[in-house]
């Protein structure tokens, strides 16, 4: 009897309890922009990013955007429209350019945007590129240094971006039927990554050291740097003629699980969103051309 | 029993205690939450001139003159004297918001000076954005630094006149930033590099201090009677460890910390600095290619005539001591942070196979073939080429390199190794007068050896 009279005591103070705060605490605004949200920066917001594809770009500051562990800083007026712009240009307009894209695009465009000023500071005293939360939210870091022009950054933007994008797709699809099997050997271990060079990543059969880290990042490298290296297939997919060293062969076999993984993940974007990977990467490539 | 009575008389304790918060007197949390910002966003439009504040980010740093000019449509206008980005947080109109979470917050929501000092050192210098707000005093508003764990920043606006802009020095600021560009010019740890600087005072007394012009402090090392190597190391020299942050308004650079000395039977006590004429036409810091470098003059409180010039002249590298330094050939640095090992430079061209490099500073090895004032590369067969340098040691940090025409190695050194050795060697020390400061990282003797003639960075490791 006892324990029943405990149990209906827990109960009932936790009643007691929650009856405190009738109605008050769940409606405290935490953030209030309520003044200037007809700002120009703003309105073009609105107009070309919300109402088009249900994005919100966050350029000021609120600091539950981001990691609490992580010191960042929020963009400059003067960076945010122009990198609108590139965010429109080569992100968004590739996939509007291709068949199925424009639906593909809605479907998994993340619901927020964020724009960091510069990069993001870990506790540990490294530094990151750019995050994907879940299929929620892309972050776009060092964007304080927009400019289009600047290949290094267009490149490291691109990256980042097609990246993160791709991991959204496998977060929704997961991976194609068998892809981890492709380079099992390659894989790095935890860290390990930091130590491998371009050259031993290839013969690995992966498009970059970080791609090595695990198979997700293998998948979201190979997808963003076919996407966006002009010379992926030279540099990646062609086998070397007259190969007669072992490490020209060893290159050879990486090229070649390289094909292997773009052709698993080209099959898989066909038939999870209809969307065809090589298209993607030809839309791409025509925006930069133009540049 | 008596346990369940003390439980039913703690639940009525608990639901009378309910009764207090509900007051048909107060408003509901969101209408006194709203009213709260209201009521400081109305505080901070109303001062007609907008708010100066002297922003110190931390206790080590010196001061930055900000002027606030809050609107009513979620903008503020910042006026700072911070130079730096060729003057982009001089005069700047961003977003501000006030919060409610932790109390009332101040957040400055874009880019501008207070976000370029908080990424300083790697977004650990200790600067903030963002602001809890804690009391008005009179016409004064107090905020404090948010995520400051220790040391929070207390931070003062107070109403500005209207001639308040008037005091921003801002050329002085750009031209102490002159300096910058003579010294080394490498980070090897977030902190950055101090500009050394040396300050001629009257009877010709120089003062040497590490500035960083970022952060906005001094470091007094030493100071000694004359204005030329020879003649300061010459005489006594008075070493000191005094540091202070300042701040640059109304034509001055002042010590937060003013700092007394006694030197030659006569008195300093340097407080502030008149600062008033600038030119391009301080010593050279290389003497055989002979640089244009900035030199400031003035006049100091307490010390008479000041001519502030660069100078590479540290206690901080007063450690390099007599002992043998090598390091991996791939820590050998031209000024633009490439490595001298790649292929198109100096030891990567003469040396393919280099894999160390050495500066063996007048110490007896295992081997007493081995000259012990020598300096050389090791290659990866384990071939050591060494080329004999003068006998010299350390003058406060300068290292004095005289490259002789004897030459050592484990086995038969080829014309062609003497001769890329000849070359090699020449470059690196060019000049002949280098400079050492120490890296701190803890658990390692680590220096850098500094030439201004080429702006080479030797990074040697003691053992």
């Amino acid at each position: 009897m006892r324990l029943y009279i405990t149990y209906f005591s827990i109960l009932a103070l936790s009643g007691v309890l929650s009856g405190c705060y009738p109605d008050e605490s769940i409606n405290v605004p935490v953030t209030t922009h309520d003044v200037n949200l007809t700002s120009e920066i703003d309105q073009y917001i609105e107009e070309n990013f919300i109402k088009k594809y249900g994005v919100a770009v966050r350029y000021r500051f609120v600091d539950r955007y981001v990691d609490p562990t992580t010191r960042v800083t929020p963009p400059t007026l003067e960076a945010v429209r122009p990198m609108l712009d590139i965010i429109e240009d080569f992100w968004i307009q590739p996939f509007m350019n291709i068949e199925n894209g424009d639906q593909f695009f809605r479907e998994h465009v993340p619901g927020e945007v964020i724009l960091l000023g510069g990069v993001i500071f870990n506790g540990d005293g490294s530094i990151k590129l750019g995050v994907a939360d879940a299929f929620a939210r892309i972050t776009f870091t060092d964007v304080n240094r927009v400019d289009r022009n600047d290949e290094d950054w267009l490149a490291l933007t691109l990256n980042t971006v097609y990246h993160e994008f791709a991991h959204i797709h496998h977060f929704r699809h997961d991976f194609p039927p068998g892809f981890e099997r492709i380079s099992p050997e390659g894989y790095s271990s935890p860290g390990g990554w930091l130590n491998v060079r371009e050259e031993e990543a290839l013969r690995r059969g992966f498009v970059s050291p970080y791609a090595t880290s695990q198979v997700a990042d293998d998948y979201a490298e190979t997808v963003s740097r076919y996407m966006s290296e002009k010379d992926f297939e030279s540099e990646f997919m062609e086998l070397e003629e007259d190969c007669d060293t072992p490490e020209c062969e060893a290159r050879n076999e990486g090229r070649l699980k390289i094909r292997e993984k773009i052709a698993a993940i080209a099959q898989h974007y066909q038939t999870s969103v209809g969307v065809d990977l090589h298209q993607m990467r030809a839309a791409v490539q025509t925006i930069l051309a133009q540049q | 029993m008596k346990k369940q009575l003390l439980l039913l008389i703690f639940f009525f304790g608990i639901l009378s205690s309910c009764d207090d918060d509900d007051s048909p007197d107060l408003e509901p949390i969101p209408d006194r939450v709203n009213a709260a910002i209201t009521d400081l966003r109305n505080q901070l439009v109303a001062p007609p001139n907008g708010w100066k504040l002297e922003y110190q980010p931390t206790p080590e740093s010196g001061f930055f003159f900000v002027l606030l000019d809050f609107d009513e449509d979620g903008t503020v206008n910042i006026q700072t004297d911070v130079v730096d980005n060729d003057g982009e947080f001089l005069n700047q109109t961003i977003f501000y918001r006030i919060d409610n979470s932790l109390g009332l917050e101040l957040i400055l929501e874009n880019y501008a000076a207070f976000h370029y000092l908080f990424e300083l050192d790697g977004a650990t210098f200790g600067a903030e954005f963002e602001f809890l707000f804690k009391f008005g005093d009179g016409q004064n508003l107090f905020f404090e630094s948010k995520s400051d764990f220790r040391d929070k920043t207390t931070l003062m606006f107070e109403p500005a006149d209207a001639n308040d802009a008037n005091s921003f020095s801002t050329e002085i600021a750009t031209n102490l930033n002159e300096f910058a560009g003579f010294g080394p010019q490498l980070r090897f740890t977030a902190a950055g590099n101090p500009v050394q600087q040396q300050l001629i005072l009257d009877d010709e007394v120089s003062v040497f201090w590490d500035i960083d012009l970022a952060k906005r402090n001094v470091t007094i090392g030493f100071a000694g009677i004359g204005t030329d190597f020879e003649t300061i190391v010459s005489n006594p020299i008075r070493v000191f460890e005094h540091t202070s942050g300042y701040s640059i308004r109304n034509g001055q650079l002042v010590l937060q910390e003013p700092f007394e000395f006694v030197l030659g039977g006569r008195g300093y006590n340097l407080s502030s600095i008149n600062l008033n004429t600038f030119e391009v036409s301080g010593p050279s810091l290389c003497q055989v290619n002979p640089q244009s470098t900035p030199k400031y003059s003035g006049a100091g409180s307490g010390v008479g005539s000041v001519t502030i010039q660069p100078n590479l002249l540290s206690f901080s590298g007063a450690s390099f001591t007599n002992t043998v330094y090598t390091v991996n050939a791939d820590f050998l640095f031209d000024g633009d942070g490439n490595s001298l090992t790649d292929e198109d430079q100096i030891v990567g061209s003469l040396f393919p196979t280099a894999t160390g490099f050495g500066l063996f500073y007048g110490v007896e090895l295992n081997d007493p073939e081995i000259p012990i004032f020598s300096t050389g590369v090791f290659l990866e067969d384990g071939t050591l080429l060494l080329r004999e340098i003068e006998p010299t040691s350390t003058q406060i940090n300068k290292v004095s390199i005289r490259l002789l025409d004897n030459f050592y190695s484990d086995r038969e050194m080829t014309a062609e190794e003497q001769a890329n050795l000849i070359s090699l060697t020449n470059d690196l020390y060019s000049g002949g007068e280098m400079y050492a400061y120490e890296i701190p990282i803890e658990g390692l003797s680590l220096f850098r050896l500094f030439n201004p003639c080429n702006n080479y960075d030797l990074i040697l490791v003691g053992p």
